[in-house]
């Protein structure tokens, strides 16, 4: 005989928006979607169901009813990322777990309450749990889960335990069967409001009035027909331990240690076509410490002379300290790793993967600020022209601008000089940077750059390509208008 | 025998004119160390501009290179690159805190032989750490072009760069007496060459092409005494 627990979560996505601001839990509180272009009530708190709103109301009707109500949108996909997120939790009570949508999860519990000391215990330790992390539930225990869910919805217990089957479906609603809404509408003109009014009627004459899915689902209740059951499979974490007979402390042994490990992993890792992006290096001291260093590579990769040459750039950071005695490689992010076309393209693939390596090696020592790679952005502003982009890929769409009017070194902040005779429209006829006084003798310009609309405390700038009388070439500017002495210029520049 | 690589005969030598004279076998070495010397900060824009020129005339549409500079107030701009001819986003920028991470990080990027070429700036190098770059680059073929700011030394000379080089800006060349600041120009001074004569160039940047007309030494009075 199997046994299933069905959890009903009555206010699943209230419940955890009060999880989020308790202060939800005392005043009502309800959530909204845009249905057929009408605002309507989704979901309500149990504060705001005692007043008389329920979902499927509009907005404005449940407002009348209760001017204090709290609306909030309701975010889409939640409760089949939430239901996932408890189902994987409730695995503590049962390895296997489904989630039924819209507010259901159901257990296969078959064979697993006797470790909790009996059936009741265990719904209870289940109820105890769930309430503790703030949801509103209630439990079921049945021979079948159609039987389960029905239960749950329709008895009024908080807990029920199915000992009688057969009593216990007769005495369910045709709605326990979640049937579709126009087999219902004609059970209730018939004036069939439970199954046991049902039950004395033959298949066959049942199956030309409601059709095959009724008899189906209630074969299906009663225990007579397969049911489906989609387990949820949590995503299993790629990791390996290694564990030690003695303790280590020597370089050797660690590095031999971390060879094994990353062996084994990058070998599971080439069986799933992936690569790792990030791996963690821990190991477990003796005296309870523990000891990591971590490694990010560019693009996925599974080379196991690669990896180990990126963990030795900072192996010297893995202090083994009195010894090791467990070693642990973790791989929190992969990607898929798809391997390209080997014959055609295997000269462009060798290079992209000698760049990623070195880059991987350079961001290992140097961090992963100290490299860039810029692509064009559709700025006319100097600081905003450039765009940092990733160090690998998205390398075809580049179009830059070709101009001889940028320098080839620019500051990053404009640096002020002093100007002396300044004229309108023309460049000044001196300036001093650092001390030194630069004659100009030719010039370029001017070139208006304004910033952009948005940004309002920005003043527009007069660019000139200046050159000294030591051959120099220089970028000025001048922030806003001419102001005769109390205009300000500043070098942002240096051309080749 | 660090430095002596024959370059490829079959290989098609970039348009530097009178340049590859200065070299063994009129070929433009690469895979070597160049080096530029650095008196003043102004060169360093003067220096840089002529690099990007050369490895421009000589790029290829799946060329990398790789910069490192020192971390300070500015950056190499990349539309800066792109008006000298390069493909400013295959460049790698690379700021480093100290003369021993630039080090660290030119003879890692030396080892990869997807880049084409690696241009550093730094303070000094002395001869050990040249020779390792030096041999670094034989197995690859990466060209190195390292900016060194120090003023030569009679102890530093020993480095095995195969060139060094000296870059002063020139007033921008004007065509017809046009207003402006005109193409960029440089004095490009071939102070040392292994195996090669020295010379001194005047080299403009104009329109894609390098243009490069030479001054006979014997006229000009030479700004170092070690040749």
């Amino acid at each position: 005989m199997r046994r299933y627990v069905a959890i009903w979560f009555p206010y699943l996505l209230t419940d955890w928006y009060a999880l989020q601001v308790p202060a939800r839990r005392t005043i009502p509180f309800a959530l909204k979607a845009t249905i057929r272009g009408r605002m309507v009530i989704t979901s309500v708190n149990p504060k705001a169901r005692a007043s008389g709103i329920h979902p499927g109301i509009s907005v404005a009707d449940a407002k009348a009813i209760e001017q204090a109500l709290e609306v909030h949108d309701e975010p889409p996909e939640i409760s089949a990322r939430l239901l996932r997120k408890l189902g994987e939790w409730c695995i503590q009570f049962s390895p296997v777990v489904a989630v039924e949508l819209p507010d259901m999860l159901v257990l296969d519990s078959t064979g697993c309450a006797h470790l909790w000391g009996g059936e009741k215990l265990y719904l209870e330790c289940i109820r105890k749990k769930l309430n503790r992390r703030g949801y509103h539930i209630r439990l079921t225990m049945a021979d079948t889960m159609t039987l389960a869910m029905g239960l749950s919805r329709f008895d009024q217990q908080e807990v029920c335990i199915s000992n009688d089957p057969h009593m216990d479906l007769l005495s369910l609603p045709p709605e326990a069967l979640q049937l579709d809404g126009e087999t219902l509408e004609k059970m209730h003109k018939l004036g069939f409001r439970c199954l046991n009014d049902l039950s004395t009627f033959n298949h066959a004459s049942l199956r030309a009035r409601f059709g095959n899915e009724f008899i189906t689902k209630y074969e299906k209740a009663r225990g007579n027909c397969e049911e489906t059951f989609h387990p949820i499979v949590p995503v299993m974490p790629c990791r390996a331990t290694l564990p030690c007979m003695e303790p280590v402390t020597t370089a050797d042994a660690i590095v031999h240690a971390l060879t094994q490990l990353l062996q084994t992993l990058c070998c599971q890792l080439i069986t799933e076509q992936k690569g790792m992006r990030k791996c963690t290096f821990t190991g477990y001291r003796t005296d309870g410490t523990v000891t990591s260093i971590s490694i990010g590579t560019h693009s996925p990769t599974n080379q196991v002379d690669h990896l180990l040459g990126l963990f030795a750039l900072n192996l010297n950071h893995f202090d083994p300290g009195w010894g090791i005695d467990t070693f642990i490689l973790e791989v929190p992010v992969a990607e898929r790793l798809i391997p390209r076309q080997s014959q055609l393209w295997k000269q462009q693939d060798n290079v992209d993967k000698e760049m990623s390596e070195l880059m991987d090696r350079l961001s290992g020592r140097l961090g992963e600020q100290a490299i860039t790679r810029y692509l064009p952005a559709e700025h006319h502003w100097p600081e905003r022209s450039i765009k940092k982009t990733d160090l690998i890929g998205e390398l075809s769409d580049a179009q830059w601008p070709k101009t001889s009017l940028r320098p080839l070194l620019l500051l990053r902040t404009p640096e002020k000089i002093e100007v002396s005779a300044p004229i309108p429209d023309y460049p000044p006829m001196l300036f001093r940077y650092k001390g030194q006084v630069h004659k100009i003798v030719k010039a370029d310009g001017p070139e208006r750059i304004e910033a952009a609309w948005w940004i309002r405390d920005e003043l527009h700038r007069d660019y000139y390509k200046v050159e000294d009388d030591r051959c120099c070439r220089y970028w000025l500017f001048r922030a806003g208008h001419y102001q005769k002495e109390q205009s300000n210029w500043f070098l942002h520049g240096f051309f080749p | 025998m660090e430095g002596h690589i024959l370059p490829n005969h079959l290989s098609l030598q970039p348009p530097l004119g009178s340049i590859l004279n200065a070299f063994p076998l009129n070929k433009f070495p690469t895979g070597v160390l160049h080096e530029f010397v650095i008196h003043h900060e102004k060169d360093v824009a003067a220096s840089y501009g002529f690099i990007s020129s050369l490895l421009s005339v000589m790029q290829q549409p799946h060329d990398f290179y790789l910069w490192i500079f020192p971390m300070g107030k500015s950056i190499i701009f990349p539309h800066g690159l792109t008006f000298l001819g390069i493909n400013a986003h295959r460049c790698f920028f690379i700021k480093v805190k100290d003369q021993k991470e630039a080090l660290w990080a030119t003879e890692e990027s030396l080892k990869c032989s997807a880049l084409k070429a690696v241009i550093v700036h730094i303070n000094d190098i002395d001869f050990k750490s040249s020779r390792r770059l030096q041999l670094t680059m034989e197995k690859s073929g990466t060209s190195a072009f390292l900016l060194r700011n120090q003023k030569i030394t009679q102890k530093s000379t020993a480095s095995i760069c195969a060139a060094r080089w000296c870059i002063s800006s020139m007033p921008g060349m004007v065509e017809d007496e046009l207003p402006g600041t005109g193409f960029p120009a440089w004095r490009v001074e071939l102070l040392r060459v292994r195996n090669g004569k020295p010379g001194i160039w005047d080299v403009c940047w104009k329109a894609g092409h390098l243009q490069i007309s030479e001054i006979p030494v014997f006229t000009e009075k030479r700004h170092t005494q070690y040749g």
